[in-house]
């Protein structure tokens, strides 16, 4: 098998409502496109993007998932895998704002323990539609205790920073803290900075 | 005053019309006429605010129709329901269809844009999904127990950079002939139109075969009905009884509506019929996804329906799409495919894995090897009968098969695509992401003669088709004793 050409591989789960945007905001960081005309994601898609952070290779493994409720048995199955989880909603939509918190606790019940979060309020350049304020969005990620961040996929405004710093976070947990172990380079990292760590991840690899 | 519950939300006021007295328009109330304006739109008990603004807007606009469609994209109505400002209320106004609009003379930039339109209707616009080429030569070799393949085969399929345009089929005039020969009228309506068709006695002997071949697009209305009659073993009173239920359900509130509102506009919208919001097609689906999800109270409403109905609807009246939706379900397996669970999709996934670990070890092996669950690629071309996995005219070949041959044509055709891309999969540079891309991508046959002639080699196969309902009921009794968890890749 030819050598990978990354350093590391980061798994990374985008979930919330049905019509959120989670495809888009996907099209947008992967391939720097939007569409308007956007098919529903029925069960699960994966996409790729390679990036560069502090100077290393990282790979991201972005599943996408169906947001109708239906589709959970099939998508929860995904949670366990996921190193970092995207929780999005529609700053247009109420609903799709105070379904949140359920989602929250889907992550809770199948997650892996210690997963990084961020809250995504997306769409954010329909101003005349806007039903969800930033300061309730950054509230409820406050009480949630997770990053939050705003975006549009449609303008790319806020997009690259969101799956940037949620990259960085999980870097942070998983990669600096335990630079001795089996990962890929094998090598130690410089910059190893050890952050509220739940007991340096029971997941000895990143590549599982 | 905690006692006190909050009052209800009020009705927000611009988008509540009372559809008892639609308009004083003349124009407009002879289209009252028509069959989804005959059921009044009231709110009903308990049925939520959002939901009726959905379910009244599609009504009134059933009305006085959209300007620009099929042309324009239109303006959004529904979404973002809380505020409403005046600036949207007056893009909104006019959006509204004008009843002159109708009689007036296209203009350059319409005729130019009907006259870029494929033969089915779809605008040349970009994909977005990876397109890989699904090559003819693998198919060429039927069905059987096979090894891998070259471990230096390459990992990956070629990838195309567009989809092809779809042309006629070189014998298409001839076949309209043939099929006009095969069929005979059944039923007329009261205006002497053919309301229903039949297979000539004497012809049956033909219709699999020529069905495989592909129907003539201008015999596939009648022909899919046909097939459908014939699978359902039902007929005409059927259909006008389902024509009926279909308009009653209109009038009721369906739970499902705001989520059905949502995919509308995301279901074939490359399409002339779906592009434009609230368009006479988005109206359409709008309406036969909501009766249909009031018809089984287990299934309801499940995306994935959406893409099926649109594909219906460019074939048939709502109403008929709405019956045929109802074949699907009773008929053809889809409420155990639709149901919560989803324990058809996982019936199907455990015959394509059986049929898979019997005539590719290997491949099964590879999966296995690379921890990839079936469920992972497969369940979108369960769920949408393929519609979303290949060309238009490659979807419509499948579903003549499918309309004739039933549930085990999408077993056939899911195991064709991983046969087709065997030496792939057992690649020694293949991996989890190689293979999953693969899977996950949208798929242009380089012939779909081809592919179509190799399902139905498998399918008519008799050692085979009983096989495949010998692991159907193995799956059954493997989910009743509980031991089904374990028994998928």
């Amino acid at each position: 098998m030819p050598p990978p050409h990354y350093d590391f591989l980061i798994k990374l789960l985008l979930i919330g409502d049905s019509g959120v945007g989670k495809s888009c905001l996907l099209l947008r960081f992967c391939d720097d496109a939007w569409t308007p005309s956007f098919i529903t994601t029925i069960g699960i898609d994966f996409k790729i993007r390679t990036i560069e952070l502090d100077g290393k290779r990282i790979k991201l493994q972005i599943w996408d998932t169906a947001g109708q409720e239906r589709f959970r048995t099939i998508t929860t199955a995904y949670y366990r895998g996921a190193m970092g989880i995207l929780l999005v909603y529609d700053v247009t939509d109420e609903r799709s704002f105070k379904n949140i918190r359920t989602w929250h606790a889907n992550i809770e019940q199948h997650a892996s323990e210690g997963v990084n979060k961020i809250l995504i309020g997306n769409k954010s350049d329909w101003t005349d539609k806007r039903a969800v304020t930033e300061e309730e969005g950054r509230e409820l990620a406050n009480e949630l205790g997770v990053k939050f961040m705003e975006t549009s996929a449609k303008v790319n405004e806020g997009v690259e920073e969101a799956f940037f710093t949620l990259a960085r976070d999980i870097k942070t947990r998983l990669i600096d803290s335990q630079a001795d172990s089996a990962l890929p380079s094998g090598a130690g990292n410089a910059d190893s900075v050890k952050v509220n760590q739940p007991a340096a991840a029971s997941s000895g690899s990143c590549c599982s | 005053m905690p006692s006190v519950p909050p009052p209800p939300p009020p009705l927000p006021e611009p988008q509540t019309p009372d559809f008892q007295t639609p308009s004083s328009s003349p124009s407009r109330q002879n289209k009252a006429l028509s069959d989804t304006t005959t059921t009044s739109i009231s709110r009903s008990e308990g049925e939520d605010v959002d939901s009726f603004l959905i379910r009244s807007t599609y009504a009134q606009l059933e009305h006085t129709g959209v300007k620009g469609d099929g042309y324009e994209e239109g303006v959004e109505r529904t979404r973002a329901r809380a505020r409403v400002s005046s600036a949207s209320a007056l893009r909104m106004e006019a959006a509204t269809g004008d009843p002159s609009d109708k009689y007036r003379e296209l203009d350059e930039k319409e005729v130019d844009l009907l006259a870029s339109l494929d033969r089915y209707g779809f605008f040349n616009t970009p994909s977005h999904d990876r397109l890989i080429l699904l090559p003819a030569a693998p198919l060429q070799k039927h069905l059987s127990v096979v090894a891998a393949g070259s471990p230096s085969a390459p990992s990956q399929a070629q990838s195309l950079s567009q989809l092809p345009t779809p042309g006629s089929p070189p014998k298409e005039t001839e076949r309209i002939a043939k099929w006009g020969r095969m069929f005979e009228v059944r039923s007329r309506d009261k205006g002497g139109n053919v309301a229903t068709w039949g297979v000539k006695q004497a012809k049956e002997h033909k219709l699999r075969r020529r069905a495989y071949k592909g129907i003539p697009d201008r015999w596939r209305s009648a022909a899919w009905q046909v097939l459908m009659d014939q699978f359902a073993n039902s007929g005409h009173d059927e259909l006008t009884r389902l024509g009926n239920e279909y308009r009653e359900e209109l009038g009721k509130p369906s739970t499902y509506d705001i989520q059905i509102d949502l995919d509308v506009p995301r279901t074939i919208s490359g399409h002339i019929m779906f592009r434009t919001r609230y368009g006479v097609g988005q109206r359409s689906l709008f309406h036969v996804l909501h009766s249909f999800s009031l018809r089984c109270e287990t299934c309801g409403y499940v995306q994935g329906m959406g893409p099926i109905a649109a594909t219906l609807l460019c074939y048939m009246e709502p109403e008929r799409v709405y019956a045929a939706l109802v074949r699907l379900h009773d008929a053809y397996s889809m409420h155990s495919i639709f149901s919560p669970g989803f324990p058809g999709l996982l019936e199907a996934i455990y015959v394509q894995e059986r049929l898979m670990e019997m005539y590719m070890p290997d491949v099964y092996n590879a999966f296995k090897k690379h921890a990839i669950s079936t469920t992972s690629y497969a369940t979108k071309w369960y769920i949408t009968l393929f519609a979303n996995s290949v060309p238009f005219q490659t979807q419509l070949r499948l579903w003549d098969a499918y309309l004739l041959d039933g549930q085990d044509v999408f077993v056939a055709v899911a195991l064709a695509v991983v046969w087709v891309y065997r030496d792939h999969i057992t690649a020694t540079s293949a991996n989890f992401e190689t293979v999953l891309s693969m899977l996950s991508s949208f798929f242009i046959p380089e012939s779909d003669n081809d592919l179509l002639a190799w399902i139905e080699h498998m399918l008519g196969d008799k050692k085979i088709r009983a096989q495949i309902t010998d692991w159907r009921k193995q799956w059954r009794e493997l989910v009743a004793s509980g031991r089904d968890r374990d028994a998928l890749l």
